[in-house]
């Protein structure tokens, strides 16, 4: 089964991406900030991220800079799901080597599955 | 008889040596050019030659008998005459002459006594230099030199007034607030205004006529002179950080002569570094209050579209009514708050984020093909018609331009009943590219057209037709469009229809760049 | 000679033959000098054309006076020298006054005064010691004596004796000559020379008044 990871801190969003992902048929693992999202992928390698980039003890663009010194981790595909939206915050997710990006309030879940599906099969 | 003719003979031939001697005193006396009279000791002219009848134009019985000081200036004469007999000679004293018509002549005056046999002054000499001429060539001289000294007076005054001049700029330049350098036509450095001192941290003295190499070596100055280059390209406010904390505007002026001669190259450097600090913490703030505000929004997006989905469970229809009218004022909410967040960051509309080289059409034709689908579901056609030629390439930012395009199509679009067309179409020349966005839908009323770029404007009869649209989008457009140094303008008339139009410029122009310092 | 009214003016008449003759017969001989300041004075004042007119005059009486050829220093008969102002005098009807002038300029021009002037230290000087001499250069006759010469009352007396040649000569021209020689003597603006004894009015000599202001 296809392993996600999904880093964010919002309890909503996690409830309702997990429920949707699952559905999908996605095996669905949660860390609520950036270290605990190092820790996790360390452990289990997922086969792709959602990142949140606002979290507390180490945000989204931090965590990229962590995977980006690690020869397995930065091979992830990541695709960041933010809030903030601003210019040079996804130009720096880009620059770390994220995938693909969304703003939540211009997507539904729907499409997160879809933009997924982009990236693996 | 013998003796008396010898006697005779003795006495004829001495007549003739008189006659003779008579004759050789005469042509010398006559020639001789300077005058010369012959003075008794009593001041009496005894004696006058040819030259001086002539300068005084008197005759000599005019002139023997009289005393000298009738002919001169008598006081100074007086004098002369005392002064000549007691010292034997005097030579060269300047005193004027008076002829017959009592004109004064300047004439230099020298006298020699004259002695008897025994030894007794009979009188003295005196001879004349005119010095007419002398005088005239004086006055022309002293006329000239007068002359001269009113040019040199003149060329001083201008002088006087360029160095004001001079020192007027000078005092704008050292009290200018920003950074001035002035590198002269040989590329070294010929002026620094205190500013610019203490903005690179460096004294005046020490950098002074220095190359751009040279100028390398001082810490602290590569950025500046890593940024000027070698050749002093022109640059149009580059950002170069000094410090941490110490980020400048830099910006070059070629200082030309008669459009071709280039003096030099005014270099300007703006302190940024409170307006960075200010921007970032406005974006900063904008990015959290962007999170903040949007964080419950998709929540509540999300819920609401999985719910109408089915995705948590199924829902009866009533329900789903009302769910559906949620998600709506939601997604009127979300909108509302993406254009207060733009609106925050475009205010200004100086800091375009990255101006970069892009491909126009290719960024109009990504935006008309995403809007292909929802065009298609109101069955309204629509067209992109591009250009003949390439489109030059034009410096842009290019999230915030997409924006716009967005804009008026979304317009276009939304403000256009069903079976309706919207035409996007390009156009370009030497100074600009050109995009305009037609429809044939409800257009704008006359009387509401000169508000449609202001704030939180909407048409009154599109308000009817639709309550959503927060009428922040046109004026955040023009923003966009003009901090580009665009232009934005539309011909509309109600129920036929609109075509909005914008230009964006192909080259940044220094002389803007000027007018606005 | 009795006859000839010395103090008369303006008496333009023809020059008798006789008085020519009678002024030809006088046994004095005079430097060429008196002549040539008479023909230099006829050539500025008439010109050219005025001493051509004098010279065809002397030429009418008989007596020829060629001026330019005149050697100042050679000896001359005196009498040419009445005749010479006789001709002046009656050719451009000169008035005394003028004649007078005459002698006054001539003092001026005359080269044997020139060679006096280097004794001009004084008015004592010249009157009492050169005066004398002065006559003895010009003419081979006549004694020159000064008499009196007051310098604070401005007068001097002069006395001429042994000396005939004709009253237009020592009444006029002589006053005006000794006028010359005071001038050049004494600074003073007017200078008056009189005859006050004359042997053509019966005099034993002649006698001179110089005053002066």
């Amino acid at each position: 089964m296809t392993k996600i990871l999904l880093i964010e801190d919002e309890e909503i969003m996690i409830g309702l991406l997990q429920k949707k992902l699952s559905q999908e048929g996605y095996e669905v693992w949660v860390a609520r900030d950036g270290m605990e999202g190092l820790k996790t992928m360390r452990e289990i390698g997922p086969d792709l991220i959602l990142l949140d980039i606002v979290m507390p003890k180490m945000g989204g663009l931090e965590l990229m800079e962590e995977m980006a010194k690690d020869q397995t981790l930065k091979k992830i595909p990541v695709v960041i799901i933010s809030n903030s939206g601003q210019p040079v915050e996804l130009d720096k997710a880009k620059e770390l080597g994220a995938k693909d990006w969304l703003i939540k309030t211009e997507f539904s879940p729907q499409e997160v599955v879809e933009k997924i599906k982009k990236q693996i099969a | 008889m013998a003796v008396r003719e010898t006697k005779k003979e003795k006495i004829s031939i001495l007549l003739e040596d008189l006659a003779s001697l008579e004759s050789y005193a005469r042509d010398l006396f006559g020639f001789f050019p300077n005058p010369v009279l012959l003075v008794s000791s009593s001041g009496i002219i005894l004696e006058a030659n040819p030259a001086f009848e002539k300068i005084t134009g008197h005759k000599t019985e005019e002139i023997v008998g009289r005393p000298i000081e009738d002919f001169f200036e008598k006081e100074k004469m007086a004098t002369l005459v005392e002064k000549s007999l007691s010292k034997g000679h005097i030579g060269g004293e300047e005193i004027n002459l008076f002829d017959k018509n009592k004109n004064a002549l300047p004439v230099s005056v020298s006298t020699m006594l004259r002695k008897n046999e025994s030894g007794e002054v009979v009188g003295f000499f005196l001879g004349l230099f005119d010095l007419t001429n002398s005088k005239k060539a004086e006055e022309n001289l002293r006329n000239a030199q007068a002359a001269l000294t009113n040019i040199l007076e003149d060329a001083e005054e201008a002088r006087a007034r360029a160095e004001e001049e001079k020192n007027k700029t000078r005092a704008i330049i050292l009290n200018f607030t920003d950074g001035i350098l002035v590198f002269n036509e040989k590329n070294r450095l010929a002026l620094i205004n205190p500013s610019a001192e203490r903005l690179l941290n460096i004294k005046a003295k020490n950098i002074m006529n220095g190359s751009i190499s040279e100028l390398n070596n001082f810490s602290g100055l590569e950025p500046l002179t890593k940024a000027l280059g070698t050749k002093f390209e022109e640059i149009f406010r580059k950002e170069i950080s000094i410090k941490n904390d110490l980020i400048l505007e830099l910006s070059t002026v070629p200082v030309m002569v008669n459009k071709d001669k280039r003096l030099g190259t005014l270099v300007i450097l703006h302190d940024v570094s409170r307006d960075k600090i200010i921007e970032r913490m406005k974006s900063e703030f904008v990015s959290l209050a962007a999170h903040q505000l949007r964080t419950p929004l998709s929540a509540i997006k999300w819920t609401m579209k999985m719910l109408m989905e089915g995705d948590l469970g199924p829902i009866s229809k009533e329900q789903r009514e009302f769910i559906e009218k949620t998600y709506h004022s939601n997604e009127r909410m979300i909108g509302l708050i993406n254009d207060l967040l733009d609106l925050t960051r475009i205010e200004e509309g100086r800091y375009l984020y990255k101006p970069a080289l892009s491909n126009f059409e290719l960024m109009v034709e990504y935006v008309v093909n995403s809007y292909k689908e929802e065009a298609a579901k109101k069955k309204i056609k629509l067209e992109f018609k591009k250009t003949e030629g390439k489109l030059p390439s034009v410096r842009l930012d290019a999230e915030k331009i997409k924006l716009a395009i967005q804009n008026l199509i979304d317009n276009a679009v939304k403000y256009t009943p069903s079976g309706g067309l919207v035409t996007i179409s390009l156009n370009y020349d030497k100074d600009k590219v050109e995009l305009s966005v037609q429809d044939n839908g409800v257009g704008i009323p006359e009387d509401q057209q000169k508000r449609v770029f202001s704030k939180f404007f909407r048409g009154a009869n599109v308000m009817r037709l639709d309550t959503e649209g927060s009428g922040l989008g046109l004026f955040i457009t023009k923003n966009i469009i003009e901090a580009h140094g665009g232009k934005i303008w539309f011909e509309s008339a109600k129920d036929r229809g609109s075509t909005f139009h914008f230009t964006l410029p192909v080259k940044t122009e220094f002389e803007s760049f000027l007018k606005e310092f | 000679m009795r006859e000839n009214d010395p103090s008369s003016k303006n008496k333009v008449g023809e020059i008798k033959e006789d008085e020519v003759k009678k002024i030809m017969k006088v046994k004095i001989e005079t430097r060429g000098v008196v002549l040539k300041t008479d023909g230099e004075y006829i050539l500025e004042k008439e010109g050219e054309k005025g001493l051509k007119q004098l010279e065809a005059e002397l030429k009418r009486l008989g007596h020829p006076i060629k001026y330019r050829e005149i050697e100042t220093m050679a000896f001359y008969p005196a009498g040419l020298r009445a005749l010479s102002l006789l001709a002046i005098k009656k050719t451009f009807n000169f008035d005394d006054e003028k004649i007078q002038e005459m002698g006054v300029v001539a003092t001026k021009k005359s080269l044997i005064i020139k060679l006096f002037i280097r004794y001009f230290l004084s008015v004592q000087k010249v009157f009492f010691e050169e005066a004398p001499r002065i006559w003895q250069k010009h003419w081979t006759k006549g004694i020159l004596t000064p008499l009196k010469l007051n310098e604070e009352k401005k007068y001097a007396i002069l006395k001429l004796e042994n000396f005939d040649l004709h009253p237009l000569y020592c009444s006029v021209y002589l006053p005006g000559y000794f006028s010359g020689i005071l001038q050049m003597l004494i600074k003073t603006n007017k200078i008056t020379a009189q005859e006050t004894k004359c042997s053509f009015r019966g005099d034993e000599y002649h006698e001179y008044l110089l005053k002066w202001l």
